[in-house]
C-alpha cells in the first residue's frame, strides 16, 4: 500500500494540522500510532528520518516503540539503526512500559501486550545478522545493566543476541530490507538560496537582558549559527541539549577567533520571558555576549516558524511537539546551511560557519 | 547530596531496618490473610537482593490488585511499592508492571486506592490515567476523584493542554477545586490579567490572592514587581498579603540580581519600623538585607 505509507508519513510533520491544538500526550499518541502503522503498510522512505529521530531522542515508550514497528516494514534498513536500537534500549531501561497499539486512546493494555523494550528487541531479531555492527554495544548493555530488565526482557534481549549473532547465510527471512544498507538520509541540507531570515529582518526580539532589537539587528553582518528551543521542553536530548551545544560552540568560537553570532530563539515566547532565558542559558553554560544570546518574539512565534519552516507544533498553550532544528545563516541573512531532526555536532556547525564566514569575508 | 549517594544510603537503612529473624514473608502473608492489621504490617519491606525484591514486587502487586483484599493491606502495598519505586534502576524490572497494576487500580471502588493510583499514575504523566480525569471534569457523573484532585493531577503535567478546559471550571469553580484551577493556569501567559485582577482585589480570598501572587510572578516578573509594590505600599491591605508581596519581591530580586530601587527601600525601612505585625516587620528585614 504505497500511496498509504506515503499519505501516512505527510501526516508526521510537526506542523501538520493533525497535531495542532493537541497536548503534547495526545499528539505523541497520534505519532506513534501513525508509526506504528509503517509495520503493515510499508515504511517509505520520506518517513525514515522521523523513525531515527524516535530512536535517537525519543523517550515515550510508546512512540520509540512504535518507530521500533514502523522498522519491520521498511525494504532497506539505514546502516545506522542497530546501533539507536540499541542506544534507545539503553535510554528507556528505567522508563519500560506496556504498549499497545490496538487502538488510538490510551487503554489499558491487554495481558499479552509486549512492553516498549520488548519490541525494540524484537525489531533487532527481525533484522538478525544485519544488525552484527551492533552486537557488541548489546552485549556490554545486557552485561552491565542486565539487573534492570525484567525477566521477560532479558529473555527477549537474549534472543536478539542469539538473533544477530547468527552467520549470515543461516538468517530467517525478514521483512526488513536487503543485504546492503544504506547510510541514512543525512541530517545536514545543502545550502538554500532562499533567504527567509531577510524577509524577518524587522521583526522585533528581545535577549535575556530585555534588550530589544530586531532581526536584522542581532544576526546581519556576520553568520550566525541560530538554533530554536523553548525553557519548558522536557526532553533533554532536545532544548537542553541543543542549548548546552550552543554554548560550547560560542566558547569554541571565541578560541578560534571566529566572527559569527551564536543564538536560539524560544518557541514560547509569551512564557520565556528574559528572565527565564537568562537563568535557562547560564545553567546550560551560556557566556551570554552581544554574540552569544538567547532571544524571543515579542509578538508571535508564527513568522519565524514559517520563514524558516520549522518543525513545531502547538498545543493550546505551549508546544506540543518539535523537531530539531539549527540554520547557519550567511552575513545577509540568508540560509547557508540547516541540520534538523537529528542530533547535530559542533564540528558540523562550526565547519558551516567556516564555510559561511569564508563567503562573507 | 547526590541523588545515586542518597539512594545508596536510603537502600542501608532499609536493608538495617529488616529484622534479620523475621520470618519469610510468603509464610507471614499467609499467616495473616485474615488479619488485615497484621496483614499490612507483613507487607513491610523486607532484604533488598534481587531475589527479595522481586518477591516481595510480585507479592505487594498481587495484594494491590486483589479486591478481596482489605484496604488497609491494599493501601499498605501500594505504600511499600512507592518505597521500592524510589531505589531507581532496582526497581526499573518490575516498572511496567508496577505501571498496569496502578492503572488497575485507578478505577477501583475503592476511592482512596483509586485516587492514590491515580496521583501515582498523574506523576509520571500517563496518558491513560490522564483520559479518566480529564473524563472526569467534562462528565463529572464518571469523575473517579473530586474535582479539584483531578486538576491537581492533570497540573502534573503542563504539557497537557488542559487550560481551556480549567478556565471554564475556574468560571464555575469554588472553594479548592477554583484554587487548583488557578496554580494550572500559572502556566498560561495569558491567564496573567486574571492573576494581576486577582492580586490587586482586596475583597477576594486571601488564599486567592496569594495563589496569584505566585501565578504572576511566574508568567512575569515584572509586571508581579509593579502590582507587589502597589500592595506593599497601600496601608489598606492585609498585613499578611503585604508581607508576602513584600517576600517575593525580595526573592525576585535576590534571584534576578536586579538593582534596589532606593525609593522602595525607603518606603520598605518605614513600614518595618511601625508595622505591628510580626510577618511584616520580618518580611521587611529580610528585604532590606537582600537591598544592601
Amino acid at each position: 500500500m504505497p500511496d498509504a505509507a506515503g499519505a501516512l508519513a505527510t501526516m508526521l510533520a510537526e506542523q501538520a494540522p493533525l497535531f495542532a491544538g493537541r497536548g503534547t500526550n495526545e499528539a505523541e499518541r497520534v505519532r506513534g500510532y501513525i508509526l506504528a502503522s509503517f509495520e503493515t503498510a510499508g515504511l517509505p522512505p520520506e518517513a525514515v528520518p522521523f523513525v531515527l529521530e524516535e530512536l535517537e531522542t525519543g523517550r515515550s515508550p510508546y512512540t520509540v516503540a512504535a518507530a521500533a514497528r514502523a522498522l519491520r516494514g521498511a525494504v532497506d534498513v539505514p546502516a545506522e539503526v542497530p546501533l539507536l536500537l540499541v542506544g534507545a534500549i539503553a535510554r528507556l531501561r528505567g522508563t519500560d512500559d506496556v504498549v499497545s497499539f490496538e487502538r488510538l486512546e490510551p487503554s489499558r493494555a491487554s495481558g499479552n501486550a509486549l512492553t516498549a523494550l520488548a519490541e525494540l528487541a524484537r525489531t533487532l531479531v527481525l533484522l538478525g545478522p544485519r544488525a552484527e555492527p551492533a552486537l557488541g554495544a548489546l552485549e556490554a548493555l545486557i552485561r552491565s545493566e542486565g539487573e534492570t530488565f525484567s525477566p521477560a526482557v532479558r529473555a527477549e534481549l537474549g534472543q536478539a543476541v542469539e538473533a544477530v549473532a547468527r552467520p549470515v547465510g543461516s538468517a530467517s527471512v525478514c521483512s526488513c530490507g536487503g543485504e546492503a544498507a544504506e547510510p541514512v538520509a543525512p541530517c545536514t541540507f545543502a545550502p538554500l538560496a532562499s533567504a527567509p531570515g531577510r524577509d524577518l529582518a524587522e521583526l522585533a526580539l528581545e535577549s535575556q537582558d530585555g534588550t530589544l532589537l530586531s532581526f536584522s539587528e542581532a544576526f546581519c553582518g556576520r553568520p550566525t549559527a541560530l538554533a530554536f528551543f523553548y525553557t519548558r521542553c522536557t526532553n533533554p536530548d532536545k532544548c537542553s541539549l541543543t542549548v548546552t551545544r550552543l554554548a560550547r560552540l560560542a566558547r569554541r568560537l571565541v578560541r578560534e577567533e571566529l566572527d559569527a553570532n551564536v543564538a536560539g530563539i524560544t518557541y514560547d515566547p509569551g512564557f520565556d520571558r528574559p528572565a527565564r532565558l537568562k537563568t535557562y542559558g547560564a545553567d546550560r553554560g551560556m557566556g551570554f555576549s552581544p554574540r552569544c544570546s538567547l532571544l524571543r518574539t515579542l509578538g508571535p512565534f508564527d513568522p519565524v516558524r514559517e520563514a524558516f519552516d520549522l518543525g513545531v507544533g502547538f498545543g493550546p498553550v505551549t508546544v506540543n511537539r518539535h523537531r530539531l532544528d539549527l540554520v547557519v545563516l550567511d552575513a545577509s541573512l540568508g540560509v547557508a546551511e540547516r541540520f534538523e531532526r537529528r542530533l547535530w555536532h559542533e564540528e558540523a556547525v562550526l565547519a558551516a560557519l567556516r564555510g559561511a564566514t569564508a563567503a562573507y569575508e | 547530596m547526590d541523588v545515586a549517594e542518597y539512594r545508596r544510603r536510603y537502600e542501608a537503612e532499609l536493608a538495617g531496618a529488616a529484622p534479620p529473624e523475621s520470618p519469610a514473608p510468603e509464610a507471614e502473608l499467609a499467616r495473616t490473610a485474615d488479619e488485615p492489621a497484621a496483614r499490612a504490617d507483613a507487607l513491610a519491606p523486607g532484604p533488598l537482593d534481587e531475589e527479595g525484591i522481586a518477591k516481595q514486587v510480585a507479592e505487594l502487586l498481587a495484594t494491590l490488585r486483589e479486591p478481596e483484599q482489605p484496604l488497609t493491606a491494599r493501601m499498605t502495598a501500594l505504600q511499600a511499592l512507592g518505597a521500592l519505586d524510589f531505589l531507581g534502576p532496582r526497581f526499573a524490572p518490575f516498572r511496567a508492571d508496577y505501571n498496569q497494576a496502578l492503572r488497575d487500580v485507578a478505577t477501583d471502588p475503592e476511592g482512596e486506592l483509586r485516587e492514590s493510583a491515580l496521583e501515582l499514575l498523574a506523576i509520571h504523566k500517563d496518558p491513560y490515567a490522564q483520559g479518566l480525569l480529564v473524563g472526569g471534569l467534562e462528565r463529572p457523573e464518571e469523575s473517579l476523584v473530586p474535582e479539584a484532585k483531578a486538576i491537581q493531577f492533570l497540573g502534573y503535567d503542563d504539557h497537557t493542554e488542559i487550560v481551556p478546559l480549567v478556565r471554564e471550571i475556574y468560571d464555575r469553580a469554588t472553594g479548592p477545586a477554583r484554587e487548583e484551577a488557578l496554580r494550572v493556569l500559572a502556566t498560561d501567559p495569558q491567564s496573567e490579567g486574571l492573576f494581576m485582577r486577582l492580586l490587586e482585589d482586596q475583597a477576594e480570598e486571601r488564599d486567592i490572592r496569594s495563589i496569584s501572587a505566585s501565578g504572576l510572578q511566574s508568567l512575569n516578573p515584572e509586571a508581579f514587581d509593579e502590582t507587589a509594590r502597589k500592595i506593599v505600599t497601600d496601608d489598606s491591605d492585609y498585613d499578611d498579603i503585604r508581607a508576602t508581596s513584600l517576600a517575593a519581591l525580595a526573592h525576585g530580586r535576590e534571584a534576578h540580581e536586579k538593582p534596589a530601587d532606593p525609593e522602595l527601600v525607603h518606603t520598605v525601612r518605614k513600614l518595618g519600623e511601625r508595622s505591628r505585625s510580626q510577618e511584616l516587620r520580618s518580611s521587611s528585614r529580610r528585604f532590606l538585607q537582600s537591598a544592601e
